[in-house]
């Protein structure tokens, strides 16, 4: 890291123009004082009752200082009732997530319930995402719109995503391959959303078509942040059993336990070779089988290539030795800008690897305004050819994405 | 796409959006948190005593008229959070979890005693849930089996019960950004200046053995007499401050307001301040090398949060102190509100279904 970095976090010249004390601006209309629960008399009872079941996420929402007494439940935005609870979308052992609709608004939203285990109190996946998502707010993160906790359940409110990109890609026809502008836009977004992340020291650390969720219009989000964790120095204690096995990069199946950014990089790149062919690129069953999935294609890394590998817990003198091989083989609908890209985000070696930043200014992308006009072109055509006269709705589906398990 | 800068991504932040506050603001809630639970400590009482009256109305009928409670004032409460955030640090230590896990469970106690009054929940009770959440947040999970079993007089339960309400009062923010990273790199930076590895920046003339040499020349830190003189002993010299900046950093940077005041950038170089004002200066000198309208202003931000951290309250309380807390909390036993002491069983209560 830069150390002048951090020296740059210290000023805001647009704020300290208004006051020497103040770090930041305090214009902010959310920063009005905290509302408190009124106190008189006997509304009192009535009131710890309605805080208790009442998150107060007050400070982002212009609540009432004093909430009138007889409100009915059902109108506070942030009580479950204020939610129909839809078809279930997937469950785990962690959460069971429902698709929703705000009674009020009419609008859609994934409910994510968590199971309350008393034993620990509120779980700490539970509590790592809900702290991760609200720091995260971009276009290309599934947005955590609330959390609600009641009774013995904890609620998060997610926006709704209509599918998630393996559903996406079975549902095309084509065996899940995605068509060259499809594949470029989800690329960017998956990208920026993996910037993001890493610009606010966060690595997902299980992306997977699973957890990349897609809308009808064609917007791309990163889900299910329970595994994902902020990093920082030192780096060297994470545990060596997350990413899903397919989409998991060569030195985290190696054993290496000072990974970094570049391993959201790799699975990134297997995600972008999968759409293309519709397949996983490398299917592997068990850590030897996967090392061995990607050797195959990749080259055996040695000691010349790879400085270092013979001190990885899990590397093996004899490992196959295979030849690398021309990733064309494999992608044979890719063109050379895009197989270029491709190239460098699959990189054995960690520090080899594109960054997030550069792989968005990478010359694949340089189109991406016109493929972005054609995209929009080619949905309406679908949508019409799709729904056209037939009255449906949106396609069904929604996904195990925002993480269950 | 442009890339962000830091403090972009500090905007960004929840303890940007939510949990900054100018000192004005950050007064007025407290006293209007302060107000309210009095209010409700006083309505809460007088329901009691008229319960009770009515209860002993049947026989008698002469009850006694409700005493004028006196509720704790902002600045006892105020007093008695820092106590308890005080003995919060001492529990971390106890349990050996790293600073992080201390510091984030300090603000946890802070952040949430901005819209709750101690009259309403004591921190005593709030303390082991805070630093138990602070452990699920820092990564640093303990089961609660082997953290209650560190902890003296504390069961499971007592534990668990608050973390609702705490979750609550903190706004399902548990993301605390802290100085400690500033820290390092700003010493990093500082060492490898002093050992002449320092990278010159494009706007700053000096060379690498310049900067090396502006260092040996710089007065001594805090009205000491000696320079120094060579590369060995500036490497000394840092090596000295920042051990000071650091034990800042884990006090008084968190038993002050200073995170709700200051950025985390601000708060490490307001320690260094503290700590070694001519080497602060330096740095800033190197960092911003021609005249600019920012740097005047960091300076007047950077000495009052160093001012602030100077007045910071003892991190080991004396005997007079001591004395005052146990007159606040002896206070406070007559002022606690009835409805709000039996966590477990509003706990319970919203277990069950919220009535």
């Amino acid at each position: 890291m830069d150390p002048n970095n951090s020296l740059r976090g210290s000023i805001n010249p647009q704020q300290s123009q208004q006051n020497p004390y103040l770090p930041l601006g305090h214009q902010d209309p959310a920063h009005q004082p905290l509302p408190h629960q009124p106190a008189q008399g006997s509304s009192l009872k009535r009131q710890i009752t309605d805080q208790l079941v009442a998150p107060s996420d007050i400070l982002e929402y212009n609540r009432p200082n004093k909430r009138v007494k007889d409100t009915s439940q059902g109108m506070d935005k942030r009580h479950p009732s204020s939610f129909q609870q839809l078809e279930k979308l997937g469950e785990g052992t962690y959460a069971t997530v429902f698709k929703g609709r705000n009674r009020q608004t009419g609008e859609l939203v994934a409910l994510k319930e968590i199971h309350l285990d008393s034993e620990e109190g509120t779980p700490s996946t539970a509590i790592r995402e809900i702290s991760l998502m609200k720091e995260l707010k971009h276009d290309n993160i599934v947005s955590l719109h609330d959390v609600i906790h009641t009774e013995n359940k904890l609620m998060l409110v997610f926006e709704y995503m209509d599918k998630d990109l393996k559903k996406y890609m079975d549902s095309r026809g084509s065996g899940g391959q995605l068509d060259y502008i499809t594949i470029k836009s989800f690329m960017h977004q998956l990208l920026k959303g993996i910037a993001f992340c890493h610009e606010n020291r966060v690595l997902h650390r299980d992306l997977k078509p699973q957890n990349l969720l897609i809308n009808n219009r064609g917007q791309l989000k990163l889900a299910d942040f329970g595994l994902a964790r902020a990093f920082g120095i030192p780096v060297n204690t994470f545990s060596n059993e997350v990413v899903t096995l397919w989409y998991r990069a060569p030195d985290v199946l190696l054993g290496s336990r000072t990974y970094n950014t570049s391993i959201d990089i790799w699975s990134a790149g297997c995600i972008m070779a999968e759409m293309y062919t519709g397949r996983p690129l490398f299917p592997g069953t068990t850590n030897e089988d996967q090392l061995q999935k990607i050797f195959r294609i990749m080259g055996t890394p040695s000691e010349c290539s790879w400085p270092g590998i013979s001190q990885f817990p899990e590397y093996k003198s004899n490992f196959h030795v295979y030849n690398t091989q021309d990733l064309r083989i494999f992608l044979p609908q890719i063109d050379q800008v895009g197989l270029d890209l491709i190239s460098r985000m699959l990189q054995l070696r960690p520090e080899m690897r594109i960054d997030a930043q550069r792989a968005l200014q990478h010359s694949w992308f340089r189109d991406l305004g016109t493929v972005r006009t054609q995209q929009a072109q080619a949905q309406q055509a679908q949508q019409q050819q799709q729904f056209g006269g037939m009255g449906m709705g949106p396609p069904q589906g929604g996904g195990f994405g925002y993480g269950v398990t | 796409m442009p890339e962000m800068t830091e403090d972009d991504i500090y905007r960004t932040s929840t303890q940007y959006r939510i949990w900054s506050f100018s000192r004005e603001l950050l007064l007025s809630l407290r006293s209007t948190t302060n107000e309210s639970a009095a209010e409700g400590v006083k309505a809460a009482l007088h329901a009691q005593k008229a319960a009770e009256q009515e209860q002993s109305s049947k026989q008698d009928s002469n009850g006694s008229p409700l005493q004028e409670v006196d509720c704790l004032s902002v600045d006892e409460e105020q007093k008695l959070v820092v106590f308890y955030c005080v003995q919060n640090m001492r529990f971390a230590d106890f349990c050996e979890f790293p600073t992080n896990v201390k510091a984030t469970a300090v603000q946890y106690l802070k952040r949430f005693y901005l819209s709750n009054s101690p009259m309403t929940y004591h921190p005593k009770e709030m303390m082991p849930s805070a630093l138990f959440l602070a452990t699920k947040t820092e990564n640093h999970y303990t089961s609660l089996k082997s953290f209650v079993s560190k902890l003296p007089k504390t069961t499971a339960e007592d534990v668990v019960a608050p973390e609702f309400l705490l979750t609550q009062g903190l706004r399902f923010t548990f993301d605390v950004r802290h100085p400690y990273r500033g820290l390092e790199g700003g010493f990093m930076e500082l060492l490898a200046l002093a050992t002449g590895k320092g990278q010159s920046r494009p706007d700053n003339g000096a060379s690498p053995t310049q900067l090396q040499k502006q260092m040996e020349g710089l007065d001594p830190a805090n009205g000491g007499n000696k320079k120094s003189r060579s590369a060995e002993e500036v490497v000394q010299r840092i090596q000295d401050a920042h051990g000071k900046a650091k034990e800042i950093l884990k006090t008084s940077a968190l038993l002050t307001d200073a995170y709700f005041l200051y950025t985390p950038s601000q708060i490490w170089l307001s320690s260094l301040f503290v700590a070694d004002e001519p080497l602060a200066r330096f740095y800033l000198d190197f960092k911003f090398p021609t005249p600019s309208t920012m740097k005047p202003k960091l300076l007047t931000t950077l000495g009052t949060c160093a001012n602030l951290l100077r007045s910071s309250a003892s991190a080991d309380p004396d005997d007079s102190e001591l004395k005052e807390l146990k007159r606040i909390d002896k206070k406070l036993y007559k002022c606690r509100n009835p409805e709000k002491i039996d966590l477990f069983g509003i706990n319970k209560a919203s277990e069950e279904g919220g009535t």
